[in-house]
């Protein structure tokens, strides 16, 4: 009996048997939840009667007006390109340079995935002790480089402090970028630059003319990954400065948490992590359609 | 233009040597095969000169100067790979224009010359195109552009051919060889293929195991063989090789063999009681019913103009080229002959030509 059931499933046309599991999947933990955050911007909670109230479009109007938003918005696409070239360029400079095969080097690129396991609030902690202006390290350095006065608080200094979370942002996700250049580094075929170098290139040249190009899927992929993380940033934030001081760290997402969590306003809070959403997905999109090659 | 010189060239990869004592020259506006099965040393002698191996040993000359030290740049050559070695992400245009390109030619000139390679291609339709858009003989053909308009003393081939199909490579062979009547470039040309060897060389230079092993036009190579290797690799249907002993019967110097006695031309060199081996080519034996040689039939192959007659000896299998009126019945009794001339013989132990 059961096995005439399996059997009978095998033989249907229907594709259905097979896409159940992933589509209750989805439907619970994907679907159902941006339905309801949707569902959610359009209403607003009300402590005292501790129930949802439909409140129209009021949520999207206030955050039309809300000049916290625009402003958090400004710092997250400040720290998303900074972050994104700093972190392109370096991880770029620093896979060229581990690429060549030198004694040592093995050791070194199994040392630089490190970073990548240490969990961002805890390596947020850590910058956060290096930071500290009477005790900590990156202050003392930048003092002896005649960069900044003795004891500067970098984090607490409007015009310094998304500096100093980039600092951990940084440190922390570059090597991300050194490992997928350096996977595709070594992925590229070896001819093109042996043409090139009786075709008369310079290491330049060909840097420009071979690698950059042939590694521009790679890259695509890594500006992708990373852009959408970076998009997202909380962990460093909160952990370091809580969005201060003023408004000079306030992303997007922490003031979404801070409403929704803090000041308890889900409807607001939902709307906020739309709007990212539809950011993202915007972005995304055009980056996909740009970063299309037809080679 | 240029010639190419090879002094007492070496080559070694750590401890291990693959090359030795390599030395020959090039003439200018020469077509040379370098020739031999897959390594034997004829691609990593092609790299050393183009610049992308080094030289362990001994000088090299590209036109009197020695370039052991040159950048692949500075050797004015031009390559063409066995997998093309295209830049994928540039057009078929750019691809040509390339080495113009870093070199900072004007526009004008550069258009002008990919121009000229693609008209004299048949690519002018594809220049608009990525690599992987093209069939690997348009491909093969944007490699040899890429060559061309580097307007180079020296092109190097390394297997051009190799990944094409049969009909194909036949074509591309007359192609390049017309290319090089033309642009009359000294030419250095690498290949297992010993059709595309006789076909195409002005001269061959067949490797074993990293030696030369003999140099000569394509008609001395084939008719005379320096060595019993030499005579195995060249010709397209496997020599045929007789163990025997050389004898002196009625003042005529011959070959005892198993499958019979071979008469040898008078001015032969070998003496008498000397152990050798003789080589047959299978187009060379008739059959001749009062013929020394006597075997069994074993099978006959069509091939159209003319049929291969396999037959079993006391030294094996025996193959002679015969006309295609012939009919056999497998286990028939023949006979053959082969003319003195036609007899290339062999010293059992050194291999070498006597």
């Amino acid at each position: 009996m059961a096995v005439a059931q399996v059997k009978r499933i095998a033989i249907s046309d229907s594709p259905w048997p097979w896409l159940l599991p992933l589509t209750a999947l989805l439907v619970v933990f994907t679907i159902y939840p941006l339905i309801y955050n949707i569902w959610l911007s359009f209403h607003e909670f009300v402590p005292k009667s501790r129930g949802l109230k439909f409140v129209g479009f009021s949520n999207w109007i206030q955050l039309w007006n809300d000049t916290r938003f625009w402003s958090a918005l400004g710092v997250t696409f400040l720290y998303f390109i900074v972050a994104l070239t700093i972190e392109i360029i370096l991880g770029m400079s620093i896979a060229l340079l581990l690429d060549a095969e030198l004694p040592g080097f093995g050791a070194l690129r199994a040392i630089l995935s490190m970073t990548l396991v240490i969990p961002p609030a805890i390596a947020g902690m850590m910058f956060l002790l290096m930071q500290d202006p009477q005790f900590g390290v990156l202050p003392y350095l930048l003092d002896q480089l005649g960069i900044l006065g003795k004891g500067t608080p970098i984090l607490a200094t409007s015009s310094l402090a998304l500096a100093g979370v980039l600092v951990a942002e940084i440190w922390q996700w570059t090597p991300f970028m050194v490992l997928i250049f350096m996977a595709g580094l070594r992925a590229l075929p070896v001819e093109p630059y042996e043409a090139a170098s009786i075709d008369g290139a310079s290491a330049f040249q060909m840097f420009r003319r071979l690698t950059l190009p042939m590694m521009s899927k790679v890259i695509a992929v890594a500006v992708l990954l990373r852009g959408i993380d970076l998009f997202r940033v909380f962990d460093y934030v909160f952990v370091m400065t809580s969005g201060g001081p003023g408004t000079s760290t306030y992303t997007v997402s922490l003031y979404a948490w801070q409403q929704t969590f803090s000041f308890l306003k889900w409807g607001y809070g939902a709307t906020l992590s739309l709007t990212s959403l539809v950011i993202i997905m915007v972005m995304a999109n055009l980056f996909i359609r740009i970063a299309k090659v037809r080679w | 233009m240029a010639t190419v010189e090879y002094q007492r060239i070496g080559k070694s990869f750590g401890a291990f040597t693959i090359m030795r004592d390599v030395s020959f020259k090039i003439e200018d506006h020469e077509f040379v095969v370098l020739l031999g099965p897959s390594g034997c040393g004829k691609t990593t002698l092609l790299r050393m000169t183009a610049g992308l191996e080094t030289v362990s040993e001994g000088d090299l000359l590209i036109d009197g100067k020695r370039v052991n030290d040159m950048h692949p740049r500075d050797r004015s050559i031009a390559m063409v790979f066995q997998n093309y070695a295209l830049y994928p992400t540039m057009k078929v245009y750019d691809n040509i224009a390339f080495s113009l390109e870093v070199a900072k030619v004007p526009a004008a000139e550069i258009r002008k010359k990919v121009e000229w390679a693609a008209a004299t291609l048949n690519l002018t339709d594809y220049l608009g195109r990525y690599p992987k858009e093209l069939s690997g003989g348009q491909r093969q053909r944007v490699a040899m552009g890429r060559a061309m308009v580097r307007e180079a003393a020296v092109f190097l081939f390394d297997e051009p051919l190799s990944n094409l199909d049969a009909k194909l490579r036949a074509h591309m062979r007359t192609e390049i060889r017309q290319l090089h009547n033309r642009l009359r470039t000294t030419t250095i040309y690498v290949t297992h293929d010993q059709i595309e060897a006789m076909t195409m060389a002005d001269k061959i230079v067949v490797m074993r195991a990293g030696k030369i092993e003999q140099i000569g036009s394509p008609d001395d190579v084939y008719d005379r063989p320096a060595s019993k290797y030499v005579a195995d690799f060249i010709g397209s249907s496997a020599i045929n090789f007789l163990p025997g002993t050389v004898v002196v019967a009625d003042g005529i110097p011959a070959v005892d063999t198993a499958t019979g006695r071979v008469p040898l031309d008078k001015s032969t060199a070998a003496k008498p009681g000397q152990s050798v081996v003789i080589g047959l080519r299978p187009t060379d034996i008739q059959v001749d019913s009062a013929g020394p040689l006597a075997a069994k039939s074993v099978l006959v192959e069509r091939l159209g103009h003319d049929a291969q007659l396999f037959c079993d000896g006391p030294d094996g299998r025996f193959v002679a080229v015969v006309d295609k009126a012939v009919r056999l019945s497998p286990g028939t009794d023949v006979r053959f002959s082969v003319p003195t001339s036609k007899v290339h013989v062999f010293d059992a132990a050194t291999e070498a030509r006597i």
